[in-house]
Order: C-alpha cells, then structure tokens, then sequence
C-alpha cells in the first residue's frame, strides 16, 4: 500500500489498497463506515489494486485530509481482522446455531407430546363415558338392556 | 454527466436501486459495457445538481454492500 494521494482541490484522497491483504469484504466495510463523512467511490482492479477514493463532504484542511485517510486505514484493519475472525469461525458458529435449532425443535415435540397428554386426560371424544350414560342421554330415558352373563349386582337378583 | 462503475466493485441491481430511488432528482440512462456500468444522468434537480453525482456514488455503494 503506498502513501495516500491528496488532491487538495478536489477536496479528495486516493487510497490504494492491496486486495492481497485487505479482502475487498473488508474495504466494503470501511468504506461503508465513511459514508456519512465522505464521498467514497471505488476503482482499480479487485486482484490487483483497489482505489479508494474519498471526498469530504465539508472543505477539509491538509490535516483533515491525513486524518481522514489514516481513520480509514486503521478501520480497513479492524474489518480484515473481523472478517478473518469471523471466516475462522464460521464452522463453530453454524455447529452453534445448528445446535441451538434442533434444541429448540425437542422442545416444541415434548411441548405437544405433553398437549396431547391433557387432551386425553380432558377425552374430547367421550370415549371413558360409560354406554349406558351415554345412551341415555340422548333420548332422556334409560331403555331396557339384556342381562349381563355373570353380572354382579343385578336387579332381580338371579344369576 | 456520466458516471462509470466498475462491475468488479458495483452491483448492476445495486445501480438500478439506485436510480429506482433518484428518478424524481434526474433521468437515469444505464448502459453496461464490457467490464463496466455507465450511468448518464440528464435533467438533473437544480437544488442537488451540485451533489447528486457524489451522493448516487454512495448510494449505490450502501446498496452494493447489501449484495456481499
């Protein structure tokens, strides 16, 4: 990377960035933190040389111009070391995430096992209700039924 | 005036976001060309005349952003 090139007039700096060392994800990123103060606009070739260059939004002194030019060097650093830290951990972070997916998953499962449980406990079917209740009910009186082989508790006692 | 994009940098949808979003400042022509994008700009709004060049550059850099 050379030193940058002031172009006091135009109120511009020219940056040129190595892609080689800076991958360009990084200089995106620098770039766009800078947005708010400058003009950016980028050029060169993407595997050779990259050129960055920065327009002050308000007139910019000599040392406004170095400042500049230095805050961006220092924040295309931080972005190549995030982008580096997070391309090194990106197999853990997704095994993470993974992880937490199919956790939350298991949950879900035993959440509607449990529902089903209730559900059963409340018999929305009224399949525990005894026939002869049932059969009752529908027409208010209770019909005769056919003695039960070997009942127990029978009205007229035979057996 | 016209402004050249570099396609290795610029995203073309990024641009016509762009453009999208300025058509009521000026009239936005785009023509690609070999590894570039260039973008005439014509009946430019008087009050941006002096910064629409700059600002669209930004804009679709912010924009170009969202693709990487």
């Amino acid at each position: 990377m050379s030193k940058p090139n002031i172009n006091k007039s135009e109120n511009k700096i020219v940056i040129s960035v190595d892609p080689k060392l800076y991958p360009l994800e990084s200089i995106y990123g620098a770039a766009y933190v800078f947005l708010d103060r400058a003009y950016v606009f980028l050029d060169g070739d993407s595997k050779k040389e990259v050129y960055v260059h920065l327009k002050g939004k308000k007139k910019l002194t000599d040392g406004d111009m170095e400042n500049l030019a230095d805050e961006f060097l220092n924040e295309l650093l931080n972005y190549s070391l995030r982008y580096q830290i997070s391309k090194d951990n990106r197999q853990i972070r997704e095994y993470i995430v993974g992880a937490a997916l199919i956790g939350a998953l298991g949950e879900n499962i035993d959440k509607s096992m449990e529902s089903d449980e209730k559900d059963w406990k409340k018999d929305p079917l009224g399949i525990a209700v005894p026939w002869e209740e049932k059969y009752a009910k529908r027409d208010g009186t209770k019909k005769k039924e056919p003695p039960l082989k070997g009942a127990v508790g029978q009205k007229d006692g035979k057996k | 005036m016209t402004i050249v994009f570099n396609k290795q940098f610029y995203h073309l949808q990024a641009i016509k976001k762009a453009t999208e979003a300025y058509k009521e400042l000026a009239v936005f022509n785009i023509k690609e060309k070999d590894n570039n994008i260039e973008i005439d700009i014509d009946g430019v709004d008087k009050d941006v005349k002096d910064v629409i060049k700059d600002e669209f550059c930004n804009y679709v850099l912010a924009e170009t952003k969202k693709f990487t």
